[in-house]
């Protein structure tokens, strides 16, 4: 069970080696929707993940549901919009892969070294990386206002459930890592 | 936004408070560009209010009034300024993950 420690005024994570395994998973898949790498063996059917997050690259405006959610319109205005875009979207982007890139790294370094604690969290970064990795399964969920009720009622067979349970698992990391968080600002 | 926290509450929101009314019409017309955040199912309360704080440089009672507003009425006016101060705003807070909009404010043309 992942665990989250304050100490030392900085933020220490443990988390067990699936959790680590589904947080590579899952941050892999934003990061290939960004372009980041080409990573085709994640196109893998077998992967409930890769399967969720199946994706076309747009060049401008994102044609993909999920890149519009990590970085929408800002004006109603198409025309304003794109303006913005053009100026904006290459720092948002690359802003959150670095965050995305930081927080896979040492995810992957745990789990090649077979440990599970990261001490003195970079957590500006992991706040962002876990959020978008919400955003962006939630936007596949298509999550609202009802979804805990409606995952609580799918039968436990159900090929979805284990991807609202990851979801709703990522919701409850976040909220600790804030926890603990304001204990130290 | 949601609260994945069981069993807390962060004050009570005042459902009847209308999207301008803690916005000043006088300074609306030196600062004529405003930010809007809209209400989202994914993003937490919790989550939002440090965003607030930390991207609108405001206090914690004040991040959560706004937090509330967004929670409560779908949407919050969160900031107003020039069209730049305004898109650096808009830039950060979708670098955060929320969702917001900008907009030159109609109050001028009342």
């Amino acid at each position: 069970m992942a665990e989250f420690e304050v100490k030392n005024l900085g933020v220490d994570l443990t988390l067990s080696e699936s959790e680590i395994e589904i947080l590579i998973d899952l941050i892999s898949q934003v990061l290939e929707l960004f372009g980041d790498f080409n990573y085709l063996h994640h196109k893998n059917f077998d992967d409930p993940f890769a399967a969720l997050m199946d994706f076309d690259i747009g060049t401008e405006k994102p044609s993909d549901p999920i890149l519009q959610r990590l970085m929408p319109d800002a004006y109603q205005d198409e025309e304003d919009s794109l303006d913005f875009r053009r100026f904006t979207q290459n720092h948002i982007q690359t802003e959150k892969q670095i965050s995305l890139n930081l927080a896979r790294e040492q995810l992957l370094i745990l789990h090649s070294n077979k440990t599970n604690k990261i001490s003195g969290l970079p957590y500006e970064q992991w706040l962002i990386a876990l959020n978008d990795v919400r955003l962006a399964l939630g936007t596949r969920l298509k999550i609202d206002e009802n979804s805990y009720e409606y995952f609580e009622k799918l039968p436990e067979n159900d090929k979805s459930k284990p991807l609202y349970a990851v979801y709703f698992w990522l919701g409850s990391l976040q909220e600790q890592l804030l926890e603990s968080i304001s204990q130290i600002e | 936004m949601v609260n994945q926290k069981p069993g807390s509450e962060i004050g009570t929101g005042n459902s009847n408070t209308s999207l301008k009314s803690d916005f000043d019409f006088a300074a609306s017309l030196d600062r004529p560009w405003i930010v809007i955040v809209w209400d989202d199912p994914v993003n937490l309360m919790s989550y939002v209010v440090r965003v607030f704080i930390k991207v609108l440089k405001i206090t914690k009672e004040r991040a959560e009034y706004l937090m509330l507003q967004v929670h409560n009425n779908g949407k919050s006016v969160v900031a107003n300024g020039t069209r730049e101060e305004m898109e650096r705003i808009v830039q950060a807070l979708h670098l955060h993950g929320l969702m917001a909009t900008m907009q030159k404010d109609d109050a001028e043309k009342i």
